[in-house]
């Protein structure tokens, strides 16, 4: 048997409490060894402790965080505590889940030669290395132009470009592949199998695209890794992940899939004629001839990367105003038109970063500053707030939100959308960074017989499992998918899309 | 954090080599520092309007003036009070207001105020951050404190980003209260910015060690010397380059002089 590249012997890690934040230990004595050229998939709920496995593997963590550590991570034999992460670069190399956190640059070719700077590379080195980089990542007429002004999937690709050029000989990838349509998930696997060197994909969900896609899977759960011996994607792995409660499907009804649709349901809100597109911005316009939501509906929104989804959300909910059209909301048995204002308090938006909305000191706080301003006097603020925390499974009244886990900020926002009792309300991409299952338990309380729930996703078995109409944006415009095709139909339609 | 001022283009601010560019920056500053005659300050304001005009276009010669404008407005209504010599324009009940010489000394400052910050855009909306970087080391500079000024540069644009959608966000939860708020008076309205600006201080905080751990994965901090992806002109192109500067400072120089 070979000497293991990567080896994480008796691991365990403990970040440091906060005031009424008391931390657990996230590891206890895991144990990991990676072999040259293995490509593994570790596999682990959102919170399991993943990213900081991967900052821990690269030497971020504790550096930069704090907390206590015990056991020895070895690379190529060598303890990784030895050297400063920054020292060894050329050993191991990490991809950021938020791409926007790592890219620094103004010019894409600028960005992937950044970390060869460091090493002191010859200029026509650098310049070879660069060009080959990003002609694999499919990057290369993007090579002027700013990693910002990329889709969320070409920023993920580009740190892949920077791995590439530098060529570490393991690679740690953070949710790498999460919130990319299928098409660019078939790439980067494409991409990544391409590469002779060690490669470590972390991800909070099993997608049947990583079927066969890598040579080993683990499972982060409970603080510690269990290894899959035998070929992933099949029915055996499939029952081994849910005796492990990695999968734990939750049907939102019990009801027939037959009668998931209720197009009987009263109108609530009606699109016509929508036309819109941002000033400056080539090649991109929306453009919705009539799309009607009833109450109490869930709908899913599915379609590529950049398709239009959240411009169509931001519409909806009044913070873009459409070139021309209309948005109406059904008032007293007639439609009216909405102004922005109006669309303002009739529609919730959860953004994908539930950070945007947190600035209070406690958890209680942050819960009753929205009641505070819309509910009468007399009302019960601090029964409801209970409630909230309860339902939601918060850490407690007086936890510091601004320190909490994201999954935990992230049901803190929907508790405060709960609160506030939105009749529209917009989740957008709101599994990302929590499991499907974590979802599914949102979205159901946050619905109610008079709410209309639209569901922002790239999760295309969750829309098939939630919604009761799936709709797609392609080529500008809105098309119903029938919600009984199955995840598999849904894919199809979707890599139409791209 | 990625997009700063920055955008690309082929006019000839930017195919001059951004050492020539500094100079004439610098050149620009020291002429809105001196004590001019205000018809002399107006020309001098004029002529970097021009060459932004010229080689960037119309947009982007308003933009700068646009961010800094309240900021122009509070300097015209509230320095000539302090400066009531000359010709008085505006006495209510009496008290000398507005005079000739308050408006003179608003209006230089304004001038000032508003030509710096538009040489400075010229500057570095026509050179990309890593050129900057790279001529201030060739000034002299460590690349340590030269990354620091460019990181500063790129992080600007981002923290108003951040604000546009955290502001967004915050609208979206309390809309209705948002339409009283307009309606209130200036400390009022601040008072109620202050979830917002709580909010984009977190995120900030929290970005800082995020920003070191992404340096660190991409070699910064390695004691060893630092190749450059990026090439300064050498030889006859940094000389033709600096021969235009040289020109261009001339020209200001004479205009600064001559100039009645």
């Amino acid at each position: 048997m070979p000497e293991p590249l990567l080896s994480v012997q008796n691991l365990s890690f403990q970040y440091p409490s906060y005031p009424n934040l008391p931390s657990e230990p996230l590891f206890e004595e895991l144990n990991l060894d990676i072999r040259h050229r293995e490509r593994c998939l570790i596999l682990g709920r959102p919170e399991s402790g993943k990213t900081t496995l991967a900052r821990l593997l690269t030497g971020l963590v504790p550096r930069y965080s704090g907390g206590a550590c015990s056991g020895k991570i070895l690379l190529d034999g060598r303890a990784a505590a030895e050297r400063q992460p920054c020292e060894r670069i050329e050993e191991i190399g990490l991809a950021f889940q938020n791409p926007e956190e790592q890219l620094v640059r103004s010019r894409c070719d600028s960005e992937v030669a950044f970390g060869l700077e460091a090493l002191n590379l010859p200029r026509s080195s650098m310049l070879e290395r660069v060009g080959k980089s990003l002609s694999q990542a499919g990057l290369s007429a993007y090579s002027r132009r700013s990693p910002g002004t990329l889709s969320g999937g070409e920023k993920k690709k580009l740190l892949l470009a920077c791995l590439m050029a530098l060529k570490p000989a393991v690679w740690v990838m953070d949710e790498t592949l999460e919130e990319l349509d299928i098409g660019t998930k078939k790439e980067v696997l494409e991409l990544l199998r391409a590469q002779e060197q060690t490669c470590l994909v972390f991800s909070s969900k099993w997608h049947r695209l990583f079927a066969d896609a890598f040579t080993s899977c683990c499972l982060l759960t409970g603080g510690r890794m269990l290894c899959y011996q035998g070929r992933t994607g099949g029915p055996a792995f499939r029952s081994w992940l849910r005796k492990h409660e990695f999968l734990t499907p939750r049907r939102r009804t019990s009801a027939p899939q037959g009668k998931r649709s209720r197009p009987d349901g009263d109108p609530l809100l009606r699109v016509r004629g929508l036309i819109f597109h941002y000033p400056g911005a080539d090649g991109f316009y929306l453009n919705v001839d009539e799309l009607c939501f009833s109450a109490g509906e869930t709908i899913a929104l599915i379609g590529a990367n950049g398709s239009g989804k959240s411009t169509l959300a931001k519409l909806l909910c009044g913070l873009l105003t459409a070139g021309s059209g209309e948005i109406s909301i059904r008032r007293n048995g007639g439609w009216k038109a909405a102004n922005p204002e109006l669309l303002n308090r009739f529609c919730g938006y959860m953004f994908q970063n539930p950070d945007y909305q947190i600035f209070l000191p406690e958890v209680r706080e942050e819960l009753a500053y929205g009641l505070k301003q819309t509910m009468e006097r007399g009302g019960d603020i601090e029964g409801r707030v209970e409630e909230a925390i309860r339902l939601f499974r918060l850490p407690g009244p007086q936890a510091p939100p601004s320190l909490m886990s994201y999954g935990a900020r992230k049901r803190l926002q929907a508790a405060v959308y709960y609160l506030l009792e939105r009749p529209f309300l917009i989740l957008d991409e709101g599994d990302s960074g929590i499991s499907a299952a974590d979802f599914a338990d949102i979205v159901e309380k946050l619905s109610a017989p008079r709410r209309t729930l639209l569901i922002i996703t790239h999760d295309l078995e969750l829309a098939a499992l939630l919604a009761d109409r799936i709709y797609t944006l392609r080529d500008g415009g809105i098309v119903p998918v029938e919600s009984a095709a199955g995840a598999a139909r849904l894919e199809a339609l979707v890599e139409g899309a791209d | 954090m990625v997009s700063g001022f920055f955008r690309s283009g082929n006019s000839a601010l930017h195919r001059i080599d951004p050492r020539a560019k500094l100079f004439v920056l610098l050149a620009f500053l020291v002429v809105f520092f001196l004590p001019l005659p205000l018809p002399r300050l107006i020309a001098c304001f004029c002529a970097a309007a021009l060459l932004g005009g010229l080689c960037l276009g119309l947009r982007d010669l308003l933009l700068p003036l646009r961010l800094i404008f309240p900021l122009l407005l509070l300097v015209m209504i509230l320095t000539p009070p302090f400066h009531r010599q000359g010709v008085v324009l505006l006495a209510p009940w009496g008290f000398p207001l507005y005079t000739s010489a308050g408006l003179e000394t608003a209006l230089r400052l304004v001038l000032r105020f508003s030509g710096i910050s538009l040489v400075f855009f010229l500057y570095m909306r026509s050179t990309e951050p890593e050129q900057i970087l790279l001529s201030l080391r060739w000034f002299g500079l460590s690349y340590s404190l030269a990354l620091v000024l460019s990181l500063a540069l790129t992080y600007i644009p981002w923290l108003t980003r951040l604000y546009g959608n955290v502001r967004d966000a915050h609208n979206l939860r309390l809309a209705g209260v948002e339409q009283e708020i307009r309606s209130l008076g200036f400390i009022k309205r601040t008072r109620a910015k202050i979830p917002a600006m709580t909010s984009v201080m977190i995120q900030a905080v929290k970005g800082i060690p995020v920003l070191a751990m992404a340096l660190e994965t991409r070699g910064i901090g390695r004691k060893n010397v630092r190749s450059s992806f990026y090439e300064l002109k050498s030889g006859r192109a940094f000389l033709t380059d600096l021969l235009a500067s040289s020109l261009l400072i001339a020209g200001l120089a004479l205009m600064v002089v001559l100039f009645p």
